[in-house]
């Protein structure tokens, strides 16, 4: 141990003053490790952009603190080795990054790291961890190095085995590697990495390590079979609700949300308890609200494939008649440059005359004069034929646009009259239920021999009439009110897609429309401003009046 | 002449060649019959050159209309406003309709004229030159409608054709059918149903066997049915049976070639292997009818070493196109060059075709001409699309030089376009690059970058950046212009990017004139592929199967001279080795190597007999014992015992089993074989004066 500080502190620069990252240490680093020569040059002119940097090596800075960082926003790699950090702070911004290196530092905890959810490459190595934890989020890591810490229990490694695409793990230099067992254990417990030390594990190795443990490793195994299969269970149920949210009709297949309803309203739940007659009833409303809610999904279901059909066709044509407009256009670019080649010649030999004095510029000025209206007039006729493919495609397209906003919103109306419907079925199966409920408690009120049994609260409510028949009311107008809540839930969502779909059309439209056409007339200035650049090319060299006389024209 | 006869002569008159054709149709299960009757004199004579030659590749290309789409979009595009004249138009297509009518007119009457020199000319007994053709009639082999079959050049003709006049009448091995209905009216509108009496007079009465109706016959008894239905008998064939020989077949025509002259166009056919070169098929296409100005030479090649399959000779382009199957080395499909190129150069007027697919470089195209050099690839990873190559104008001293190169990219969708180049532009001349950018979604001009190379040699190898030896255009008006960095980079790539393609662009040209010189090799050496188990023309394997006959051959003579002598060791005891083919024994001698032979051998055998016997017992008394143990033992043994006991007993049991059968085989062979050895003695030459006395005597 002695022997490595001092080779550490043999590398170290003494002469740095132990302290935080400022943004003087970051931009002579980023320069430091920057290209070399004519590129390091140009790199250095044109000075440093912190959030562009897409790597950064702080090495050997005697860091204590971790700080600065956040403006580093395209960050994908950082190094922090060599430095004398001592905590994982302030790294909560850089979530894009890749590879973290802090090695050779003084940390005693893994922590902080929530946020880096793309990290790939984590090395810890030389650090003084004692535990591995705080690393749930890590879900891409790839490679990861603790070796040269303070782990002294070898079955703490086991925390890795949650890492799917975990495949090379170093761990050499922890008090435990001088247990024979801990690399039996690590290989046979971490079955994805492949490379341990950066050395490939083989089977047999493996499976000695698995004789070994067996009882652990089964133990680890159920458990971690279990994790997997209430992932799998998780992000399958998270997929269908997407899928169903897509048709608006999210909860809705299936008995579940009713059951949220009742969960939601604890009078409801406490009348239930009185069981016998009304657990048949409830039942029955049960499957009555499941076969109504079916043939909603089914319908909101084939009313988005509708819809995306719709989408597809209305798209297609869009596109097809843009693709078309864009190869017009690049068309009458090609025939424009191909005018505009030999009038650059004529110019090009106008100058080449004048510059072997072949030609005074008095002489010549007639000619110039001449052939730059030859190219305004040109370039006017670009103008004018792209501008018109654009205006055409734009009114071209436009009443297929309300058409197409009209048919949505047909759509989506019909979506919202069976979605009424259903909901008013279930108001009225509600309003059945409810009228069952209090029926079958009047049945029973104040039956002291009957109600013997049921909880206490319920029995004190049975026992009094008003406060029964409360009860009941406030049950169903709770359930009432969940009903209108999520058939709201349906009509906003439905109502503002269909607003966000159609407005979005005529956006995007819009937006194309300036777009090409700033495009348009940027690309025809450009075009104006090299024509004068020859020009200022030919009378630079003569005086500036002829200069202001020829400049008049442009 | 019988059509067996006909095939071994390979020739005939028309009737004799119907004949073989009918009796092949019938024999296959074709309902055929031979024609009597008339027909036009070419059709006679087998004249060709009036008629147009059907074997000429059809080179006009085929239009592949798209079918509109079913439904009617439910989305349109709002049609332009038309500004143009309505009456203009109208005017304007007035005149067209009426020059063109002109110009139909016209044409029309050319044609007529050309016809009409084309004519044959008048024939005097026109309607009487008897002719022999074939008729096929439906009913079997899945055919529906009768047609005619030319048997002077096998090809099938419609009823209506215009070779042929009248019909008098039909006949095959069954039946002859006079024709009695008109035949003015045209042979397609006659009543091809044989069976109907009052269109076909029959011959023999009643119908052939398949066509009979067997109504009201009481088929049962056969002598009734017989005498009830009543019909007659075609007698039986006395033709031998017609027989082609796989080589007779593989000649196909008489000398292995056939030449027919159609009108303009000369047809050649060979059989297969005839030709040196591999030709099967030639046509060749001439501008007038006596055959001197050629137009258009196609050729057909099979079982070419170098996948050659056909060759276009354009005279008039002077251009040659050859095609060529899969499996090339150099993969190509399709070379197209003119007659004039330099042999074995890639600075002429060529295209080249190739299967990219198994290509690694996936080289689709190259178009070579004196001053480019274009090469077009498919699918490359690199999405190199095509390299096209300008050259300066080479002297007699030096050579052509690279002038330009474009380089072709497609669209990379996975980064943006100002990123993905889409041509890089080399002028190798002027010292400058240009890159043209990809069009970005909705842009109509794209980015672009030019740059002048900095000198190297004055800057000692390294590239330097001089903002003023660089520009471009950036078509989005928004966006940043470039850092001096980024076009730094680019710059610095390109002319690595550079020097790699002018290498690439030298290989390639080498590669190609290696293709090139490969190609004319195969042209002037012609060579031909045998099947691997083609017996007759597969020289090397043929050679082959020879040489192991004769080995094998050697060997069974071999063993046959070293057959076993059985007396040889007694004869070599008594007289010393080396007596085997000496003189015959004096009867003395004789007896007693007989009687020493004999005894030798039965002694042999019984002690065999013994020995197996012997073991057999042994072996048999010991699985007695593991029995006996194990029926005592049975439940206190272990399973594993129980288990080694069972596979002793199994392996013990089959011991003496095969004992038994090899005793048993013994004692039956033991006769026989001493029987033999006695009779081989009886023959032996050394014991013939033995064996004459034991005769003699009667001794047995």
């Amino acid at each position: 141990m002695t022997e490595k500080r001092s080779l550490n502190s043999l590398v170290i620069y003494p002469d740095i003053e132990p302290g935080v990252i400022d943004n003087a240490m970051i931009i002579r680093c980023i320069l430091e490790y920057g290209p070399t020569e004519e590129a390091g040059r140009l790199f250095a002119e044109e000075g440093v952009h912190l959030d562009e940097a897409q790597v950064v090596r702080l090495e050997f800075q005697n860091i204590l603190r971790i700080d600065h960082l956040w403006m580093l926003k395209s960050l994908r790699k950082l190094t922090l080795a060599h430095n004398l950090i001592e905590k994982i702070e302030n790294l909560d911004q850089l979530t894009g990054l890749n590879e973290l290196d802090l090695s050779f530092n003084k940390i005693e905890k893994i922590e902080n790291l929530d946020k880096l959810v793309n990290l790939e490459i984590l090395t810890l190595f030389h650090n003084r961890i004692r535990k591995l934890e705080n690393m749930e989020l890590l879900e891409k890591l790839l490679v990861f190095s603790i070796g040269d810490n303070i782990i002294e229990d070898y079955k703490e490694m086991a925390y890795l085995r949650r890492f799917r695409f975990l495949r090379s793990v170093s761990f050499k230099g922890n008090p435990c590697c001088d247990d024979p067992m801990a690399y039996q254990f690590i290989k046979s417990a971490l079955t994805r990495v492949t490379y341990l030390d950066y050395k490939i594990v083989t089977e047999a190795e493996r499976e000695d390590g698995r004789a070994l443990f067996r009882g652990v490793l089964r133990k680890l195994d159920e458990a971690d079979e279990k994790s997997e299969n209430e992932r799998l269970a998780k992000e399958d149920y998270e997929a269908r609700v997407k899928f169903y949210a897509l048709s608006f009709v999210e909860y809705l297949s299936g008995p579940e949300l009713l059951e949220a309803m009742f969960e939601k309203d604890p009078d409801g739940s406490l009348l239930l308890k009185m069981g016998g007659e009304l657990n048949g009833f409830f039942e029955q409303y049960k499957e009555q609200y499941v076969e109504t809610m079916a043939g909603l999904v089914e319908f909101a279901l084939e009313a988005y494939n509708a819809r995306q059909y719709e989408i597809k066709l209305f798209k297609d044509l869009v596109n097809d008649a843009l693709e078309e407009s864009v190869k017009k256009s690049k068309e009458i670019i090609i025939e424009y440059e191909n005018k505009k080649r030999p009038l650059v010649n004529e110019m090009q030999e106008f100058i080449n005359r004048f510059t072997t004095k072949q030609a005074t510029i008095e002489e010549l000025e007639p000619l110039i004069v001449d052939l730059g209206e030859t190219f305004n007039e040109v370039l006017y006729h670009l103008w004018k034929s792209l501008m018109t493919i654009e205006m055409q495609l734009y009114e071209q397209c436009e009443e297929s646009r309300v058409q197409f906003s009209v048919n949505i919103t047909e759509m989506v109306t019909k979506l919202l009259e069976v979605s009424r419907n259903a909901f008013g079925a279930w108001r009225e199966q509600e309003g059945v239920w409810s009228m069952r409920q209090f029926e079958a408690l009047s049945k029973l009120l104040g039956n002291k021999l009957i109600l013997g049994d049921v909880p206490p609260e319920l029995f004190e409510v049975m026992m009094d009439r008003d406060l029964m028949m409360n009860l009941v009311a406030q049950s169903s107008d709770n359930h009432m009110r969940f009903i209108d809540g999520r058939e709201d839930l349906l009509m906003t969502r439905a109502n503002n897609w269909r607003d966000e779909l159609v407005q979005g059309t005529n956006d995007n439209e819009v937006k194309r429309n300036r777009d090409r056409i700033l495009e348009i007339n940027y690309y025809i200035d450009n075009q104006r401003e090299e024509w004068t650049d020859m020009q200022m090319g030919l009378t630079e060299i003569v005086d500036p009046e002829t200069v202001a006389l020829l400049g008049d024209d442009f | 002449m019988s059509p067996y006869t006909v095939i071994i002569r390979r020739s005939g008159n028309p009737f004799e060649l119907a004949h073989v054709l009918v009796s092949w149709l019938i024999g296959a299960g074709y309902d055929a019959y031979v024609v009597v009757g008339c027909a036009t004199r070419d059709t006679c004579m087998a004249i060709k050159y009036r008629s147009i030659c059907a074997d000429i590749p059809d080179e006009s290309e085929k239009k592949e209309e798209i079918p509109p789409p079913d439904e009617e979009p439910r989305y349109r595009l709002v049609p332009l406003p038309d500004l143009t004249s309505k009456y203009c138009r109208d005017m304007d297509k007035k005149a067209d309709d009426k020059k063109q009518a002109e110009l139909n007119k016209t044409e029309k009457e050319r044609l007529r004229k050309i016809a009409d020199l084309e004519k044959a000319p008048a024939d005097a007994i026109n309607g009487w030159r008897t002719h022999a053709w074939v008729l096929v009639l439906p009913g079997y082999m899945g055919i529906d409608e009768p047609f005619f079959i030319e048997p002077s050049e096998g090809e099938g003709h419609l009823l209506d054709s215009e070779k042929y006049q009248f019909i008098d009448s039909v006949y095959n091995h069954e039946n002859y059918y006079a024709n009695v209905q008109s035949t003015d009216i045209g042979l397609d509108s006659l009543n091809y149903d044989l069976s109907d009496l009052s269109a076909w007079e029959h011959l023999l009465a009643g119908e052939p066997h398949h066509r009979r109706q067997m109504v009201g016959i009481d088929i049962a008894d056969k002598k009734t049915a017989v005498q009830t239905e009543k019909h007659l008998d075609m007698p039986v064939s006395w033709v031998e049976k017609l027989e082609i020989s796989t080589d007779e077949y593989g000649q196909r025509y008489p000398g292995s070639h056939k030449v027919i002259h159609y009108k303009k166009v000369l047809l050649d056919k060979f059989s297969p292997y005839s030709e040196r070169d591999g030709v099967v098929k030639r046509i060749r296409t001439f501008e007038d009818y006596a055959l001197t100005v050629p137009l258009i030479t196609y050729e057909w090649y099979k079982h070419r070493v170098d996948k050659m399959e056909t060759v276009r000779i354009d005279h008039t382009k002077r251009e040659i196109r050859e095609t060529f199957g899969i499996g090339r080395r150099d993969h190509l499909l399709k070379h197209v060059y003119s007659m004039d190129a330099l042999v074995g150069s890639v600075e002429a007027v060529r295209t080249m075709e190739f299967n990219y697919y198994a290509r690694l470089d996936h080289l689709t195209r190259l178009v070579c001409t004196t001053l480019t050099f274009d090469e077009y690839y498919s699918n490359r990873s690199d999405r190199l699309e095509s390299r096209l190559v300008i050259y300066t104008e080479g002297t007699k001293e030096t050579k052509r030089q690279i002038k330009d190169v474009t380089e072709t990219y497609s669209r990379n969708h996975e980064i943006p376009s100002k990123q993905d180049v889409w041509k890089k532009i080399f002028h190798l001349q002027d010292n400058t690059i240009e890159l043209l950018y990809q069009y970005a979604y909705n842009y109509v001009t794209n980015n672009t970058r030019s740059y002048i190379k900095p000198n190297l040699a004055e800057t000692g190898g390294k590239i330097l950046f001089y903002p003023d030896k660089t520009s471009g255009y950036i078509a989005d008006p928004n966006a940043k212009q470039p850092r001096d960095l980024e076009v730094y980079y680019a710059l610095c790539e390109n002319m690595e990017w550079e020097h790699a393609t002018t290498k690439q662009i030298r290989d390639r040209e080498t590669d190609v004139n290696g293709y090139l010189r490969q190609r004319h090799k195969e042209l002037t050496e012609p060579m031909l592929a045998v099947a691997l188990f083609d017996t007759e023309k597969n020289e090397a394997a043929k050679k082959g199967w020879k040489e192991q006959e004769a080995k094998k051959a050697e060997v069974t003579e071999r063993e046959k001279e070293a057959e076993i002598d059985p007396l040889a060791p007694y004869l070599a005891r008594m007289f010393g080795s080396g007596h085997g083919s000496g003189n015959p024994l004096t009867v003395k001698e004789a007896t007693l190597i007989r009687e020493q032979c004999i005894n030798d051998f039965k002694s042999k055998q019984l002690a065999r007999q013994m020995l197996v016997q012997e073991r057999f017992e042994k072996l048999n008394n010991e699985y007695k014992n593991k029995r006996l143990w194990y029926l005592a033992n049975q439940f206190i043994l272990t399973p594993e015992k129980e288990s080694n006991y069972f596979t002793m007993s199994a392996e013990l049991a089959f011991q003496v089993h095969t004992l038994e059968v090899r005793l048993t085989r013994h004692q039956d062979l033991s006769g026989p074989r001493y029987k033999i050895l006695l009779e081989y003695l009886d023959k032996h030459p050394l014991l013939k004066e033995y064996n004459r006395s034991k005769n003699y005597y009667g001794i047995k």
